[in-house]
């Protein structure tokens, strides 16, 4: 069941309706089969194979409790069945593809390939998550989870099955197992996240969509068009992700849940740094504290600690897709980080102080840097033929149509003109956080704001939603 | 106390503001009602025009006079400015389309509401449109004209659903004015929209103003406010029910008088071929009859043939349903929006089960009726477009900003080069996964589409209804003057249906490419200038199936 969809807008009132009326003991279990159902609803054999997930690293917990001195087999076997089971699901056509060409260009007998798997949906997210348990038992960092239902639906509670956040068992695990209640800033505020994110995907999300996709549907795009058509989709990646995670936020806290933020204004990163502090922070965590720190993290120094940086977002690159844009797309990112650190070595050193009257314009000048280099990342992600990727990168500035200019000005506008909302709420976030924490609440002065701010957003849905809907990107990672 | 006191102003502000709203919104009314209809004289019918600032010395520096009603009226050239009356006593209630064109700058207000406003054309007649929901009764129409150099003509009419044919102010349906001081009350009728706005800002100030206040210490009340704001609007019951008046009666009832061998379905693409006379006669005093929907393609010719044609209980040798290029595997063109809403209520008596599921994706299930009941709550069709426009527009204006006309013409420009780079030609060997991905439009295969198209529904009705169908594909407009000739995707598309027509026993006809349709034949767009010309080519051509 996708969230855009008549469905789904069914769906959370009558679980929400029925959740609250039963019993707390019962409340997990109808979150269990609900989410179950969920995921049943996309393809029935979706829920056996996250059946079987959550059941393997579920025993692995228990194993741990009951023979901690063999921890690290039973680890690495959960960890070998776990990911196996991704690699084979993700990976394993886009493995015989490659090894199929490398044969071939190596003159050695090549092979037919005729595999072709359905990527069940959220496979990533939720391998990830339950990835994490184990290892986090085996750290002895959190307790073991004896109740199978509250570990599955730990796995699997519906809101972020599909796209996430990936949650942590010290987040998450502690409100499954404890009474939850419902307090009207719950209900105010995960409204608020539900329209906002409905916004996001079906206005902004949707029409940049529409906007990319013409662009990049061109047999033969000029310079100026295909970074309009970059920009647009840079709009709607965001839209379209955090909008997931909004809308995932807003049904959990009208269920008593309290998920993770995914996005804190990524395009208001400082640097490539610290935009991943903000793009898909529990993937970023996740990856920092499975696979960074683990290889040695910044405690290494010179070669390695670089090694582990590309490392890192290859493997992070590797995650978002079986295709070798994804990890070109990922080294890139491996590459600015490493540039942007060695660069802030060097101005350490220098000792340069910037006044305090130049301080803003930096700032703001940093931000376009750094979105500038983000752009060229998402070129990267969303062309996955390699060949028309290059092609694209050798277009020029001084050869380019002079038509085309107006165009993609055009186009530019236009897009921002839709994600108008998107960077307001950036500029306000950036003023409130100034004086605020973000988990502070609402000021009472702005309590009625909401009630406005979603009537109106409510109005933007039904006037400016997009002719042609699209699915959420990241359903198919 | 103070506080109290502070809610009961608010309070007494909401009620008086609300009650100048009602008063407002009323005021169009209450002014044709109690100032305009007692002045009326319906035994005379004309316009009652007011000329000034003559172009030679005269005599008199304005007069008024009679204009008789017609369909286009010519002005005293001695006069560079002139405003005309005339009360229009609309019919029915019902949605129209005004029709008005002229030589000089002119602006047409009905009830006090701005309706048409044209720029200067010496050269071309373009003519100006609007749609407007009008209730059976007297409206006040004002025209102000000015031509610098003195006289001029307009000529204005009206269009109604589904029939569409241009009627002109004239005859019983005006009226002369004879009411004094109509300035003062046509400036009374402009007011009432910016004074409803002003009312209607100060009632939404004071409502804030009253609840404001009590969120300070209740959290719960905003949550209720929360819930009550976003659910309102949709609990505000709309009566998506009414319908208009449903006009098969009329069609059976002169289906029945004629008894037509052969029967045409199509919109204006049949209207401007087939000449219903000239035909009958060419094939012998053979009745036919063509049911014209203006602007219709393939679900309102399904609708046509299921409402307007079966329940006659004529079965006619033939049906021939005219279309043009891929229009009969595209389900959802032109089906939305208050022209196609108004058609597609006045020829079926109650909404389809299988149109609401093919054109507008939607089924007639408690979710079905959610949907449409949130379409007409917020005008969500005609004010998705208003809003669309305007943001386009605003794109336009942002990449060349600026005002005169240089910087029109540039955006002007602009438009034209973006529709020509997203142009077919220019689309489709870069399209990717991605693209296709993130498209809801498939490409126009005509095995991919017919599934979901109105072809398998009309071929079915045909087939338990006992009728023989045979589709007529009209060609388009020739390039200068050369033969009309398919791409090859049109060629594939052409013969996919052929075989799927076949298979079902249905006949097809296709006219692209025929020699005998030169440019000459055409008039706007794909329309052929004179139906007499075409008629007896298509005897010739589809002589086998008038058999």
């Amino acid at each position: 069941m996708s969230f855009n969809s008549l469905a789904y807008l069914i769906y959370l009132p009558v679980v929400f309706t029925v959740y609250w009326v039963l019993p707390h003991r019962w409340q997990n279990v109808f979150l269990f089969v609900s989410s179950y159902f969920f995921l049943g609803f996309i393809h029935p054999w979706f829920a056996s194979l996250i059946f079987s997930v959550s059941l393997a690293n579920y025993l692995a917990g228990r194993a741990l409790g009951r023979w901690p001195e063999q921890g690290k087999l039973v680890v690495v076997l959960v960890l070998i069945f776990s990911l196996g089971i991704l690699g084979y699901f993700k990976y394993a056509g886009f493995f015989l593809d490659n090894l199929k060409v490398l044969l071939q260009s190596m003159g050695l007998p090549s092979f037919q390939s005729s595999l072709s798997i359905l990527l069940p949906v959220g496979i990533s997210f939720y391998t990830f998550q339950a990835v994490a348990y184990s290892i986090d038992v085996y750290r002895k960092d959190v307790p073991i989870q004896k109740n199978f239902i509250d570990f599955a639906l730990f796995i699997s509670f519906f809101p972020q099955l599909v796209a996430g956040p990936i949650e942590r068992s010290r987040d998450l695990m502690p409100q499954v197992e404890h009474r939850r209640s419902l307090t009207p800033e719950q209900i105010n505020h995960g409204l608020l996240l539900l329209v906002w994110g409905f916004f996001k995907k079906l206005v902004i999300a949707d029409n940049t969509g529409l906007i990319a996709y013409k662009v990049f549907s061109l047999s033969d795009p000029g310079f100026y068009m295909v970074w309009a058509g970059v920009f647009s989709f840079a709009i709607q990646i965001l839209a379209d992700f955090w909008s997931y995670t909004d809308i995932a936020r807003g049904s959990a806290l009208l269920l008593g849940f309290k998920l993770s933020r995914n996005f804190d204004h990524p395009y208001f990163a400082t640097s490539p740094a610290d935009f991943w502090r903000r793009w898909h922070m529990s993937l970023s965590y996740w990856l920092r504290d499975y696979v960074y720190i683990p290889l040695g993290g910044s405690r290494v120094r010179g070669g390695r600690a670089a090694g582990n940086i590309m490392l890192t977002f290859l493997l992070s690159g590797l995650w978002h897709g079986a295709s070798w844009n994804f990890v070109l797309w990922g080294g890139y990112h491996g590459l600015l980080v490493l540039i942007n650190r060695w660069s802030r070595t060097i101005i350490d050193r220098l000792k340069f102080t910037v006044p305090v009257w130049l301080q803003p314009g930096i700032i703001t000048g940093k931000m376009l840097f750094t979105f500038l280099l983000i752009c060229i990342g998402w070129l990267m992600f969303r062309v996955t033929d390699t060949g028309r990727l290059l092609a694209m990168f050798q277009l020029s500035p001084w050869h380019a149509n002079g038509e085309d200019l107006g165009v993609a000005v055009y186009l530019f506008f236009l897009s921002l003109l839709y994600s108008m909302p998107i960077w307001l709420h950036g500029v306000f976030h950036l003023h409130w956080c100034r004086r605020h924490t973000l988990d502070d609440p609402l000021p009472d002065s702005l309590l009625m704001a909401r009630p406005l701010l979603m009537g109106l957003l409510f109005l933007g849905i039904l006037l400016l939603r997009s002719p042609a809907p699209s699915t959420f990107i990241y359903f198919q990672f | 106390m103070s506080k109290r006191l502070a809610c009961n102003h608010c309070l007494y502000a909401l009620a008086l503001a609300l009650l100048g709203l009602f008063c407002c919104i009323r005021l169009p009314s209450l002014v044709l009602q109690y100032a305009i209809i007692p002045g009326i004289d319906r035994e005379s019918q004309g316009w009652w025009a007011q000329f000034s600032k003559p172009t030679r010395p005269l005599p008199v520096n304005g007069y008024e006079v009679f204009l008789p009603a017609a369909r286009t009226i010519a002005l005293n050239p001695d006069f560079k400015r002139v405003t005309t009356w005339i009360v229009w006593i609309v019919p029915t209630d019902s949605l129209y389309k005004i029709q008005f064109s002229a030589e000089a700058v002119s602006r047409v207000t009905l009830d006090g509401r701005t309706l048409l406003k044209a720029a200067p054309k010496s050269q071309s007649r373009q003519v100006e449109e609007k749609w407007c929901r009008l209730t059976q009764g007297p409206h006040l129409f004002r025209l102000d004209m000015y031509n610098k150099d003195g006289g001029g003509w307009f000529s204005i009419g009206f269009l109604r659903p589904p029939l569409m044919r241009l009627n002109a102010l004239q005859g019983d349906m005006v009226a002369v004015l004879r009411s004094r001081n109509l300035e003062m009350w046509w400036r009374f009728m402009r007011l009432s929209r910016p004074a409803a706005w002003f009312f209607g800002l100060i009632a939404a100030s004071a409502l804030l103003a009253f609840l404001l206040p009590l969120t300070v210490t209740n959290r719960w009340y905003a949550t209720i406010v929360t819930m009550v704001l976003i659910l309102v609007p949709a609990l505000s019951i709309p009566d998506i029910s009414r319908r208009e008046p449903y006009i098969g009666p009329v069609i059976h009832r002169q289906l029945r008088q004629k008894n037509p061998r052969y029967v045409f379905i199509g919109n204006s693409m049949l209207w401007s071929r087939i000449d219903d006379s000239l035909l009958e006669h060419l094939l012998g005093n053979v009745p036919v009859y063509s049911i014209v929907n203006f602007g219709g393609l393939s679900g309102i010719h399904y609708l046509a043939l299921k409402y307007l044609l079966i329940p006659s209980g004529i079965r006619p040798r033939r049906v021939f349903i005219f279309f043009r290029g891929t229009t009969l595997v595209e389900p959802t063109a032109r089906t939305t929006g208050p022209y196609f809403e108004t058609l597609i209520k006045r020829i079926t008596p109650a909404p389809d089960p299988v149109f609401e599921r093919l054109a507008h994706g939607r089924v007639t299930s408690p979710a079905g009726i959610f949907q449409r009941y949130l379409d007409v709550l917020f005008s969500v069709q005609k004010n998705r477009k208003l809003v669309r426009d305007t943001v386009n527009r605003a794109a336009f204006w942002l990449s060349v900003p600026g005002t005169g006309k240089e910087r029109r013409n540039k955006r002007n420009q602009l438009h034209i080069l973006v529709n020509r780079q997203f142009s077919l030609k220019n689309v489709g060997a870069g399209t990717d996964k991605e693209s296709l991905r993130s498209s809801s439009k498939g490409t126009c295969d005509f095995n991919d589409c017919v599934a979901t198209s109105f072809l398998p529904a009309l071929l079915d009705l045909a087939r338990k209804h006992d009728l023989s169908l045979v589709f007529v594909r009209v060609q388009e407009r020739p390039p200068d003057n050369a033969p009309v000739r398919d791409t090859p995707e049109m060629k594939r598309f052409m013969a996919d249906l052929r075989s799927y027509l076949l298979q079902q026993g249905a006949g097809l006809y296709d006219f692209t490419g025929d020699p005998k349709l030169p440019l000459s034949l055409y008039g706007q767009g794909d329309h052929i200038e004179d139906p007499r010309q075409y008629t007896p080519i298509f005897y010739d051509r589809l002589r086998g199936f008038l058999q």
